[in-house]
């Protein structure tokens, strides 16, 4: 089997499995919410299958490294950690209904990455300047934070809108607000780490390839003031004992900025990062 | 007058201060990256028009070298301040609740946390204690400290993780051993290009910006630049082979690729970039209306003779690539008592109509390049500094989120017609999961105790 039609097939199922989650806050059938569950799982994996393939393809092709190189394989990547990091904390925190968000974003990821003119989708050799170790472990790490703040925005929404309309019929389905709050406190924390050793890991690989760890380049810059929005939201939170309401709208703004950084950036801004030239 | 400074000094310590700073420093940034950066002040004038109030406020503000303007400076050295000062003003609180002593374990107290049970046990005093200690020790996994154990009433506190109170100020800290590292390598580092021609050797490291050169106390030669291709052209790796000297002998050699940077004696060299020379060209000159021709072999500070006129010609220099049309050659011709006369010379192109210089067309036979290679060179004795406060960031940051000061408290008096064991409970952080753990400690007493809940 070809990557490129496990991942077609997986851009489809993500859009499936958001279907499914909705349907869960419709029909509010425990039986629904737990298909979703099972479904997103089964896509996950379905998803890794073909991230591993293309991997495979890469050597075939005498080319071989990780599928993280470009705007493509970055996107793929990022679809599938939105749906992990979202899974691990389903399971951890038994909430299975705030799933149809993450889904939609991974869904929408994947059908930009395979349907956008812009976006190139075969597998490239890698430059000299991405042939490093750090590379894997700089995209990973900025990845899981991403996701995980793509995952704090879902929460945050569904936070904002049972607080506005508590007696709508979504509302009920939803745990209570105090849940969703701790909930979305504790993914925050786990993107801000991941983000951090996201950050710092690109530091590092860029002192061994340029010579400087930090050199104010665009993307940079963008993801410290990404990093400074999360810690101001932490702050906040521990220190001045925001929470809930206020909270959830800081989020929601910090994924903006993630979304700058991994976008905007390349489109407005010029620079380093190779993602930029497609 | 004291009031003022009072008051400044309960700001420059308030986290609302912090915070005005993290802001500042976010807007500050993003300006960064919407102005080109390390442009000369002339290239800004030439851009947004000389004299122009925006070119003005941009080079009064440094704002074409924000990240080393003096006030993006000073805002970094402000947080540093305003940590430290935080920290100091801090630590007396964290220490209070760190030797906090327990005195009132009354149920009226208990019953008023969050987290808070109260279990009927019908066994004698002595065994209720007895049990109560031994199942809270095993499922909560501390030993409780016994504060009250009189004739009628038993009270304990177990806690364990309150050293992770001192977490934050670890990772501040480690903010600090950031900065500092930073400022260090800023001050007493140094970062250029240095450019060498294969098989030269040179000692000279241009700083970037400044009209500056560094001599390194040993010579670089390179012994050979290489790039290879992928299939499909796109670039695969650039190499340089070099060797160090010292009073002209190799005392170390070493292969340089991107990623793949080479340390001597405390200085890095990183391929950077590379480019090529020409070292000699075969040309020929014809004239047109005469059909002679004449065959010269030009290299670049050696003119030529035309044939045996008095005209020279000179093979000025090479580009690579020109516009898009391949390896161009600038070569001009000096004949005394006449302007001189030149042009580019396409190499690729030989019946290009340009080719011309005066009444000659020219045409490239043939010519040989070298390559030179673009190191990056960098002296950075902070960057160990920097490495070790990001690993320490990490880790204490992990220590804050993840590791918590949980706290129980129990408290054992006559009830109506049993002992009543009251339980109670806190926690800074993670609250899901201690609530989680609270109802397992009561769940496994009551299973203890052989009995059921009252009231929570
Ligand atoms: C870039 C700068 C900073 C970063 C990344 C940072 C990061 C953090 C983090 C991650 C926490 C833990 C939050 C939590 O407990 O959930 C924290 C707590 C705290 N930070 Fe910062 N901080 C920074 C600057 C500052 C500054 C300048 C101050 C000084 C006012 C400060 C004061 C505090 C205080 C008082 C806490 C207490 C948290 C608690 O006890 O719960 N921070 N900081």
């Amino acid at each position: 089997m070809k990557s490129s039609f496990v991942l077609s097939v997986v851009t489809f199922a993500w859009l499936g499995v958001s279907v499914f989650y909705i349907s869960y806050l419709v029909f509010k059938r425990s039986v629904v919410g737990k298909l979703a569950s099972l479904s997103a799982l089964l896509v996950v994996l379905l998803h890794t299958v073909g991230i591993l393939l293309r991997w495979k393809e890469s050597y075939e092709l005498g080319i071989g490294h990780a599928p993280l190189s470009n705007l493509y394989e970055s996107l793929v990547f990022g679809a599938w950690a939105i749906m992990a990091v979202y899974l691990i904390f389903e399971w951890r925190y038994r909430q299975y209904n705030l799933g149809f968000i993450p889904s939609m974003l991974s869904f929408l990821a994947m059908a930009y990455a395979s349907f956008s003119p812009d976006i190139d989708s075969r597998i490239q050799p890698l430059i000299p300047a991405l042939k490093s170790n750090w590379l894997i472990a700089h995209v990973i790490t900025c990845f899981l934070g991403y996701a995980a703040f793509g995952v704090s925005f879902g929460v945050s929404v569904i936070y904002v809108l049972k607080k506005k309309y508590p007696d709508s019929f979504l509302s009920s389905i939803f745990a209570d607000l105090k849940s969703l709050e701790e909930f979305n406190y504790q993914i925050i924390m786990f993107g801000f780490l991941w983000l951090t050793i996201g950050i710092i890991t690109g530091a590092v690989w860029a002192n061994s390839a340029w010579g400087s760890y930090w050199s104010w380049d665009p993307k940079e810059t963008w993801s410290l003031i990404t990093w400074l929005v999360y810690a101001a939201v932490l702050h906040a939170r521990s220190v001045r004992n925001w929470r809930g309401f206020r909270v959830a709208i800081m989020s929601i703004a910090g994924f903006g900025c993630v979304l700058f950084t991994y976008f905007g950036v390349n489109f407005l801004l010029s620079g380093l990062h190779s993602y930029a030239t497609k | 007058m004291l009031n003022f400074f009072r008051r400044l000094y309960d700001f420059i310590v308030s986290l609302r201060c912090a915070i005005l700073i993290l802001i500042l420093l976010a807007i500050s940034s993003i300006l960064g990256t919407l102005f080109p950066q390390g442009m000369p002040d002339e290239a800004v004038f030439s851009q947004y028009g000389e004299g122009s109030l925006k070119a003005k406020l941009i080079i009064f503000f440094g704002i074409n070298d924000l990240y080393h303007s003096g006030w993006f400076q000073f805002l970094l050295i402000a947080l540093a301040v305003n940590i430290i000062l935080c920290t100091i003003e801090r630590i007396p609180k964290t220490l209070k609740l760190w030797s906090h002593t327990e005195k009132d374990l009354s149920p009226a107290r208990l019953t008023k946390f969050s987290h808070s049970v109260v279990i009927k046990s019908l066994l004698n005093f002595d065994r209720t204690i007895e049990l109560v200690k031994q199942c809270v020790g095993k499922t909560f996994r501390a030993a409780p400290e016994i504060v009250i154990a009189s004739d009628d009433q038993w009270s304990c506190v177990i806690q364990k993780g309150k050293f992770s109170l001192f977490m934050v100020y670890g990772l501040h800290f480690t903010i600090l051993v950031i900065l500092f590292g930073a400022f260090l390598g800023s001050v007493l580092g140094f970062r250029g290009m240095m450019n060498i021609v294969e098989g030269a050797s040179e000692n000279l490291v241009r700083i970037a910006k400044k009209d500056r050169a560094i001599k390194l106390p040993f010579k670089v030669r390179c012994d050979d630049f290489n790039i290879e291709f992928y299939k499909d052209g796109t670039p695969k790796e650039y190499v340089s082979k070099i060797s160090i000297l010292k009073n002209n002998k190799k005392i170390a050699s070493a292969e340089i690729k991107v990623n793949h940077p080479f340390t001597f004696e405390g200085i890095t060299f990183y391929q950077a970039t590379y480019g090529s020379l020409i070292k000699e060209a075969d040309v020929t000159f014809i004239e047109p209306k005469t059909n002679k021709t004449f065959k010269l072999k030009l290299s670049p500070h050696k003119p030529q003779p035309l044939g045996n006129t008095k005209t020279m010609v000179h093979l000025l220099d090479f580009k690579e690539n020109f516009s898009g049309f391949g390896p161009a050659l600038a070569i001009a011709i000096m004949t005394p008592g006449q302007n001189p006369q030149g042009s580019w010379i396409l190499a690729k192109f030989p019946k290009f109509h340009g080719n011309k210089i005066g009444k000659f067309r020219v045409v490239v036979d043939d010519f040989k390049t070298f390559f030179y290679t673009g190191l990056q060179v960098k002296r950075d004795p902070g960057v160990w500094i920097v490495i070790f406060g990001f690993i320490g960031f990490v880790l204490f940051l992990m220590a804050t989120f993840y590791w918590n000061y949980r706290k129980l408290w129990i408290t054992i008096v006559k009830g109506n017609d049993s002992w009543d064991v009251y339980v109670a409970g806190r926690t800074n952080k993670n609250q899901l999961a201690f609530e989680r753990e609270f109802h397992r400690v009561c769940e496994e007493l009551k299973k203890a105790l052989g009995v059921s809940e009252v009231n929570s």
